[in-house]
């Protein structure tokens, strides 16, 4: 059986968007065969071989309609045409048949499942004489059959609303089919394209944060001809490799902690001059990161106090707040104006709460230039990359506040 | 369950089937047949009251039915015209049953309940498939009850009836899952090779600013070297001078880097820039949520690329889109896809899923074309 239908199958035309419809037809088909099978053989009478031949008539249908799932040649729609007429023949012989009784809505969606080989009909004019054809068939063994029982419209409305709405899906349902695939294939397309723009963009700004806070900073440095610091820190910063890392844009799209702890290990900041050196720690609790760093910050007369507990966190969730922690003070050492600022950790529930506070000389936070790197990446940015938040709170005149927020789990 | 409802984006928003005019067609067939079968009076029975309230019920549970599966209807609003469809399927579905007699009528009732069955898929186009089997097996006990309380009512006809209404009900939902199946496969390849082809691109693109960098942070790495050799020792003013030039090289080249936003760098990167202009401060877009985007991308480009042609040729060409992002009240944003020449009764079902995944859509039509309007809630940064 496999062989012939694949025998079958190697003969049907080339496959186009109705061969969809046509096995969907299949489908429809064969279930309202076996729905009215179901119903009306228990109640069949008449002789013996009426039987025989409505099994074999089904068992003949089973099989074309299963062959419509791999081709719709014409001779198989004839055959399913053929086939239902008969069978529709058979059992109404074994029922009375009037208007108003159910038996006939059986009878009649049994020969409204013919309107399945409209899904067949393709665009050239052989198709369509072939399909009209079968619907003459069909029609006409209706309206005879009716004239001769003297039955009212009831199957042939059926059959008329049956072959005018697979009609219209054959119509209409290719092109629906065109324009869902195309809409999938754009959405797919505009996720991938967004994607590939957030790791990049992701990736970029991670570049730029690790650049403006390591070596933007030491130029700046220079530039200012290293005022500020001890020979010895001097040295240690600007030591072959101390900035060397794969250098901008050669990174990879991993993570923060991938790209800053190489060895695995969590890391803290060391140094002099807001530059920042990579140095080992075991600690992983905020309050002890946010203390090396205001350590780190402290000098020249500026002083930055830390309070509270945080707990521990995740290592690239501790790294990105220290870092900017570590950016808002050093933001507060070069324009608050003032020489003292407040760390505040709390924790309330999973979250996480870091208020860096100055009582310097504040800003309005709506006219920070677009090119303010400090603020908005290594602050904002750095904090939304591990799933937190920051909030800046200044007024001209009164101080600055930043709150950094972030779920520990 | 998963399988049902794949996590592919505006999957579960609907559509729930391909096409609605395929429905809509169906439907009307069905309910001219069961006016005509209802005031045609063809097995003998004489057209009464109650038989025209049927026939005008079903038209308004048609028009509530085309108005359930309407693209454009807010989804805030669909619970209660799926509502109003029950209360006029139900009412239309007893009076027609009570208009049943030992002769007549039993014709309009298998219209009245096949045309129930067929609205059931219009009502729940932009329903999930849960509700669709739902609705479905509710309509299919419904219809059993009506035929219950005819006098003609006999031992397996009910049992008849719910099958026959149930059937629809089984094969749509036996559609919906192989078409979802067919959706995410092509879904997940469509992605695969979109990316690989994106990607691809990207680097292109990025090569020349990254060999740029590159150079930049070797000239770097070569005055720290020098700046380490001096031992601490006072800076000459050439090394302080050439520092500070290579600190606003530094800062520029990172400035481009981020000039741009990403909305635009997606829209180039899928070849769409010369058709689209978009008009929005570099802020504004940053504060759209990485959850937003996907479907604000998706709406661009669904704006964007041709609807495949029908027998109107050249009527889903798109003309010129331009997207306005601009600030509003509370922590919102107005978004603006004005396209020149757009039909918005052409659009296509995925494109308003995705627009209303963001907010209520709001539409203007001109001669010229029209524009869709989209409130956004976008927390500010800081």
């Amino acid at each position: 059986m496999g062989a012939w239908i694949t025998r079958l199958a190697a003969y049907r035309p080339t496959l186009e968007r109705s061969d969809l419809l046509a096995r969907s037809g299949a489908v429809m088909g064969f279930v309202f065969v076996a729905a009215s099978w179901l119903y009306l053989f228990p109640i069949m009478g008449g002789p013996l071989w009426h039987h025989a031949l409505a099994w074999a008539l089904v068992m003949v249908l089973a099989v074309c309609f299963a062959t419509l799932m791999r081709t719709d040649l014409w001779p198989l729609r004839l055959v399913i045409v053929v086939g239902l007429i008969a069978l529709s023949e058979l059992l109404a012989g074994a029922s009375y048949r009037q208007d108003s009784d159910s038996l006939l809505l059986a009878h009649s969606l049994l020969i409204g499942a013919t309107s399945t080989v409209a899904l067949s009909l393709r665009g050239s004019w052989q198709s369509a004489a072939y399909t009209a054809l079968l619907a003459v068939l069909v029609f006409g063994h209706t309206i005879t059959t009716s004239i001769q029982h003297r039955l009212g419209p009831t199957t042939f409305l059926i059959l008329v609303g049956f072959w005018l709405i697979m009609l219209a899906i054959r119509h209409t349902a290719p092109r629906a089919l065109d324009i869902f695939l195309r809409d999938q294939a754009v959405k797919a397309e505009s996720v991938a394209a967004q994607a590939v723009v957030r790791d990049r963009s992701s990736a970029a700004a991670q570049d730029a944060r690790h650049l403006h806070d390591t070596v933007l900073r030491g130029l700046t440095l220079l530039a200012r001809g290293g005022a500020g610091l001890a020979p010895q820190d001097f040295r240690s910063m600007f030591a072959a490799g101390a900035y060397d890392d794969d250098g901008p844009g050669l990174r990879s799209t991993g993570t923060l902690t991938e790209s800053t702890m190489a060895d695995g290990r969590p890391a803290a900041l060391r140094g002099g001059g807001g530059v920042a050196v990579v140095e080992s720690s075991t600690a992983t609790d905020v309050a002890s990161w946010l203390k090396a760093r205001a350590r780190e910050h402290s000098r020249n007369g500026f002083t930055v106090d830390v309070f509270g507990e945080g707990g521990t966190l995740p290592p690239d969730v501790l790294l990105a707040v220290a870092d900017a922690a570590g950016e808002c003070m050093v933001n507060a050492a070069r324009h608050a104006g003032s020489d003292h600022v407040d760390v505040l950790i709390s924790r309330t529930g999973p979250v996480v709460s870091v208020l860096v506070s100055d009582a310097g000389r504040g800003f309005d936070p709506g006219s920070l230039p677009a090119e303010s790197f400090g603020v908005r990446h290594s602050v904002v940015e750095r904090m939304a990359h591990v799933g937190g938040s920051a909030r800046l709170l200044s007024t001209p005149g009164r101080g600055t506040t930043v709150v950094l927020e972030v779920e520990a789990a | 369950m998963s399988r049902l409802f794949p996590d592919v984006p505006g999957a579960t928003a609907g559509p729930l089937f391909l096409s609605r005019g395929i429905l809509v067609g169906a439907s009307l067939i069905l309910w001219t047949f069961s006016a005509i079968t209802q005031v045609g009076s063809f097995d003998g029975s004489s057209p009464d009251h109650s038989g025209f309230t049927a026939v005008a019920l079903d038209l308004i549970g048609c028009c509530a039915a085309f108005l359930a599966s309407a693209p454009t209807t807010p989804r805030r609003q669909l619970p209660y015209v799926r509502l109003l469809w029950l209360a006029t399927s139900i009412t239309s579905g007893v009076m027609t049953a009570q208009g049943v007699t030992l002769a007549s009528g039993y014709l309009a009732l298998a219209f009245n309940v096949m045309l129930g069955t067929a609205l059931v898929f219009l009502v729940c186009m932009r329903w999930d498939l849960m509700g669709f089997m739902l609705l479905s097996a509710a309509n299919s006990v419904l219809s059993s009850f009506y035929y219950a309380t005819t006098p003609r009512f006999g031992s397996g006809e009910g049992l008849l009836i719910f099958f026959i209404t149930l059937i629809p009900g089984l094969l749509g939902a036996l559609f919906v899952v192989g078409i979802r199946s067919r959706m995410e496969e092509q879904f997940a390849r469509h992605s695969a090779q979109a990316l690989t082809a994106l990607n691809q691109h990207a680097d292109t693109r990025s090569s020349a600013h990254t060999e740029e960098l590159s150079a930049t942070h070797q000239q770097i790495q070569e005055l720290f070297e020098r700046a380490a050799r001096s031992e601490g020792r006072p800076l000459t003013p050439g090394l302080a001078e050439e520092a500070q030039w290579l600190a606003s090289r530094l800062r520029a080249q990172l400035m481009v880097a981020h000039s741009g936003n990403w909305l635009t760098e997606a829209l180039v990167l899928a070849g769409l820039d010369s058709t689209a202009s978009v008009t929005a401060q570099p802020d504004l877009l940053q504060r759209i949520t990485q959850a937003q985007r996907p479907a604000f991308l998706a709406v661009t480009m669904l704006l964007l690329k041709p609807i495949p042609d029908g027998p109107r040729q050249g009527s889903g060409q798109p003309g010129m889109v331009h997207v306005y992002v601009e600030p509003h009240v509370d922590d919102q944003l107005l978004i603006t896809w004005r396209v020149t020449g757009l039909n918005p009764n052409r659009c296509t079902p995925a494109l308003w899923s995705e627009v209303e995944s963001l907010g209520a859509p709001r539409v203007h039509s001109d001669p010229g074309g029209a524009s869709i309007i989209v409130h956004v809630k976008a927390p500010r940064l800081w």
